[in-house]
């Protein structure tokens, strides 16, 4: 029993570090599902902002005034000029990886932010998805750990394949 | 200890036998419905009551419609009694209850954070007790028990919060109450140290809440004292119209007076006769002078302390402690379970933090400091109300010295703001500090966390800093604006001690 007692150094330095780590990407597809949403919502917002422009024109021409748009028409392209750009630069940034004892997102490009959720802290986990995201086979795994509402870490636009491959390692790395 | 001694009560013990099958409450439960469901009544309908009351049709039904609303309401807590039944099982509480839609809720022994113990004046004349009992994790929920023997309520204690097995034999119970009588309290509240902690509320909230609530009063009988207001002679309402300025001052007194005595009103109803204790591995705090309430919390079960305190506390040598449990998932994380202590003075804190933390040391720490961009940041916040005010008066003289004068003050109150935050680690626990006028400080230990994220926005990656969030079954906590290399050392570090803890965390 002596022979097999270690008590080995540890230092901080010596931990694994997970900002190293190389993430996996979420699926092309679900990049193309996201810059379709962009486009639907950026087209029907500008539709309606021209079509009341139009409108007013149209109903009462004397006192139509362009200039009135300009502040609208400002921040829209400000809004989605930064939405785009989030998009563009931000899903590269998207990722997940699965380590031996913990499952790790980060996201975001303005606002980055890295979550590392042990196995041995998870409650429960969830895969759901909508009409339009099985269509595309991707789903969202959701993960819940004690002490606060809904879930605590989402990964949106997972494979299926791979969401469910996650879902039964945690189910087994809790069964340990 | 509640105002009874529980080993004269446990004299003739029951044994755990008699929770196994289904049992009512108390039949005085129904009472406690009752008055619960008719104060709600009350609160809800009493402005429209009031109202109506004094348009002389609806007055002369008054009495049939009053009679009507106790005799529903003594009905509906009648069936809510008679159908509410709990026993337990070898692992759980069982809770049966309803009469056209039944439900059963079932409350395994391990999700149960803690059992209270209260006692309103009426249920301390009769020799009853109320139990609540809250619970933790996914689907959590909280039972309240309205009215139990005071010896049921004991034993079901015990046997809920695990210091007794479901078949162990009644002399258990009684060994077990016997020891909690014998321990000396770790703090009490006497008369002074209450006075020092009303003293220390906040009274501005309190006096716009004793405010708030004599308007609610008023509003609804504004024909009575409207009535009254014109039996004034007309040279008298016109000198009170003319003389609202010299009433400003007046009202103010009035008003501070109002609120600092509500606030010492209700920290004494609150806290009247305060005893805090440690034993065995509990935390025990009763307290209350119309209520009376027990609270005990297992140690282990401790996730998170909080400790908050304004200049006035500290420099009275005060703290108010916040003990914090895991919340319940579906209370949302809004509603932490735990209990409030306060005018702690140091040493308690010392003594509470050595027996719910023994391995923390603050001897060996490492510190964290954030970088000086939030003291700059924190000094920018604050000339924000300078803007509105620019608008009001313009960029007048007068405008140029109040700014001047508040940029002057709020330069040196945000350095001090700054200088307070600050996180520390001894490798088993963490201390985060914020604050100057209203400080806190929060230590919870590594192993116990939930989960860790690291937080960095545009602004902050060309300065190379970052904020870290530990996220706790008691709630997060965040270390902002530190280091890169710090955060991310931090994440690996409660990475590393979360998934190396094979114990349990709660």
């Amino acid at each position: 029993m002596m022979e097999d007692f270690e008590n080995k150094v540890l230092r901080t330095e010596h931990l694994p570090h997970i900002h190293d780590e190389e993430f996996e990407k979420l699926p092309v597809r679900y990049r193309n599902i996201r810059w379709a949403i962009f486009a639907l919502v950026a087209f029907v917002s500008l539709s309606l902002l021209v079509g009341l422009l139009i409108s007013w024109r149209m109903i009462e021409p004397e006192s139509f005034a362009w200039n009135v748009f300009l502040i609208p028409a400002a921040l829209w392209a400000v809004l989605f000029g930064i939405w785009a750009l989030s998009e563009w630069f931000g899903f590269d940034r998207r990722g997940y990886l699965t380590r031996e004892r913990d499952l790790s997102y980060r996201s975001g490009w303005l606002f980055h932010s890295l979550t590392v959720v042990p196995f041995n802290r998870i409650q429960h986990s969830e895969v759901s998805q909508g009409p339009v995201a099985k269509r595309f086979r991707i789903c969202t795994l959701k993960l819940y750990t004690a002490g606060s509402s809904g879930a605590n870490l989402q990964i949106t636009g997972l494979d299926e394949d791979v969401a469910n491959q996650l879902r039964q390692i945690i189910d087994e790395r809790n069964e340990r | 200890m509640l105002p009874t001694n529980c080993a004269k009560l446990l004299t003739n013990a029951m044994n755990a036998d008699a929770f196994k099958e289904p049992k009512r409450q108390h039949p005085m439960a129904w009472v406690s419905v009752f008055v619960k469901n008719l104060y709600t009544l009350v609160r809800s309908f009493w402005p429209v009551a009031a109202g109506l009351a004094f348009s002389s049709d609806v007055f002369q039904y008054a009495g049939w419609v009053g009679a009507g609303v106790l005799v529903l309401n003594g009905f509906a807590a009648l069936v809510e009694h008679r159908f509410f039944k709990y026993h337990l099982t070898h692992d759980a509480l069982v809770v049966q209850s309803g009469w056209i839609q039944k439900e059963r809720m079932v409350i395994p022994f391990d999700r149960i954070q803690a059992v209270h113990m209260h006692q309103s004046a009426w249920q301390q004349a009769l020799g009853l007790c109320g139990l609540k009992v809250d619970t933790a994790g996914s689907g959590g929920s909280e039972l309240d028990f309205a009215a139990l023997n005071r010896e049921t309520a004991l034993e079901l204690r015990a046997l809920l919060s695990g210091r007794v097995q479901p078949d162990s034999p009644a002399e258990a119970l009684q060994v077990e109450s016997n020891q909690a009588t014998e321990v000396p309290p770790l703090m009490e509240l006497n008369a002074r140290k209450l006075f020092k902690v009303g003293l220390t509320q906040n009274h501005l909230r309190n006096g716009l809440i004793a405010f708030g609530a004599i308007m609610t009063v008023l509003e609804p009988l504004e024909r009575w004292w409207g009535t009254w207001l014109e039996s004034f002679p007309e040279w008298a309402v016109l000198l009170l119209a003319l003389a609202w300025v010299v009433l400003i001052v007046p009202a103010l007194v009035l008003f501070v007076f109002l609120a600092v005595f509500v606030s010492v009103v209700s920290a004494w109803i609150q806290y009247f006769r305060l005893r805090l204790e440690i034993q065995d591995d509990e935390l025990s705090l009763q307290s209350g002078l119309l209520r009376r309430n027990e609270f005990r919390i297992p140690l282990s079960k401790v996730q998170l302390l909080d400790w908050r305190s304004t200049w006035l506390r500290r420099k009275l040598g005060l703290e108010t402690l916040q003990i914090h449990q895991a919340k319940a998932q579906a209370d949302g994380g809004a509603k932490g379970v735990g209990l409030t202590i306060p005018g702690l003075e140091a040493e308690h804190s010392q003594r509470i933090v050595e027996a719910v933390f023994p391995q923390w040391n603050p001897e060996r720490v490492e510190g964290f400091r954030p970088d000086r961009y939030l003291r700059y940041r924190l000094f920018v916040i604050a000339l924000v109300p300078l803007i509105p005010l620019s608008l009001v008066f313009g960029m007048t003289a007068l405008f140029g010295v109040v700014a001047l004068s508040w940029g002057v003050f709020r330069w040196f109150t945000t350095r001090r703001k700054f200088n307070g935050y600050r996180a520390s680690t001894d490798g088993h626990g963490v201390l985060i500090e914020s604050g100057w006028w209203f400080k806190r400080r929060t230590l919870l230990q590594w192993h116990q966390l939930q989960r860790v994220s690291f937080h960095q926005n545009k602004i902050h990656e060309p300065r190379g800093l970052a904020h870290i969030t530990l996220h706790s079954a008691a709630g997060s906590r965040t270390i902002r604006f530190i280091p890169v290399s710090d955060a991310k050392r931090l994440m690996d570090y409660a990475a590393y001690r979360i998934e190396s803890y094979d114990g349990s965390w709660m």
